[in-house]
C-alpha cells in the first residue's frame, strides 16, 4: 500500500540575502515525493530594506494568503482568522483520517473478491 | 502575480506584537514540527504563517486524491456484495 506523507518538508531555495534576519535552515530530511505546485505566495523580495519592515511585510503576506486558503477567510479579523484556521485543520485531518478507513476497508474487499475469483 | 505588495495593505489588517506571539502559540500545537525551532517571535510568526499555508494546501491535495482513490474503489464494488450493504450502513 502507498504511503503518503502528510506534510512534505520540500523547502523552496530561496538566495541568501545577509540583511534578512529570516534564515532559512535547511533540514538534512529532503525528500521530494510529489512535485509542489507553486502559488503566488510567498514570494521572496529583493528589495533591501530594513529586517522590521520586511518581517511585517512577510507576516502581511502570509495574513493575505491564508486569507484564500482557508474558507471564509477574507472576511474575518486576525483573531478570528486563526481560529478559523484551527478549526480548518482539524476538520481536514478528520476528513483525511475518515477517507483513509473507507478505503482500506475497500482495499481489503478488493483482496477478498480477488482471492475469491481465483 | 496578483499578490500586490504594499506597506498599507487594507484586506490584512496590521497585527500587533501580542496577537502574532499569541498566533504563534497557537498554531505551534497544531503544528509540532514548528514548535521544536525556536528563533525570535517576528521569523518566526512569519514561518509558522507559511508553513501553516504550505500545510494546509498539502491537506487539500492529499484529501483529494484519497477522494480520487476512493471513488475509484467504490466503482469498482458490486452494489449487490455485503461490503456495499456495509458501506451503506456506515453513510447513512
Amino acid at each position: 500500500m502507498e504511503k503518503t506523507l502528510a506534510t512534505s518538508h520540500t523547502k523552496r531555495s530561496s538566495p541568501p540575502s545577509p540583511s534578512s534576519a529570516v534564515n532559512t535552515s535547511s533540514t538534512g530530511f529532503n525528500r521530494r515525493t510529489r512535485q509542489r505546485l507553486s502559488d503566488a505566495t510567498a514570494s521572496v523580495s529583493e528589495t533591501d530594506v530594513e529586517d522590521e519592515d520586511e518581517d511585517e511585510e512577510g507576516v502581511e503576506e502570509k495574513i493575505e494568503a491564508l486569507q484564500t486558503i482557508v474558507p471564509g477567510g477574507t472576511e474575518l479579523g486576525v483573531d478570528a482568522l486563526f481560529e478559523e484556521t484551527a478549526s480548518y485543520i482539524l476538520a481536514l485531518q478528520c476528513q483525511i483520517n475518515a477517507i483513509k478507513v473507507l478505503t482500506t476497508f475497500l482495499e481489503r474487499c478488493e483482496k477478498k473478491d480477488m482471492k475469491f475469483g481465483g | 502575480m496578483s499578490n500586490r505588495r504594499s506597506r498599507q495593505s487594507s484586506s490584512a489588517p496590521r497585527i500587533s506584537d501580542n496577537q502574532m506571539i499569541d498566533l504563534v502559540s497557537k498554531l505551534r500545537q497544531i503544528l509540532p514540527e514548528i514548535g521544536q525551532r525556536r528563533r525570535s517571535d517576528k521569523a518566526s510568526a512569519s514561518k509558522v504563517l507559511q508553513e501553516t499555508c504550505n500545510y494546509i494546501r498539502n491537506l487539500n491535495r492529499e484529501v483529494d486524491n484519497l477522494s480520487e482513490r476512493l471513488s475509484q474503489l467504490l466503482e469498482s464494488v458490486d452494489e449487490d456484495s455485503p461490503e456495499a450493504a456495509v458501506i451503506r450502513s456506515l453513510l447513512m
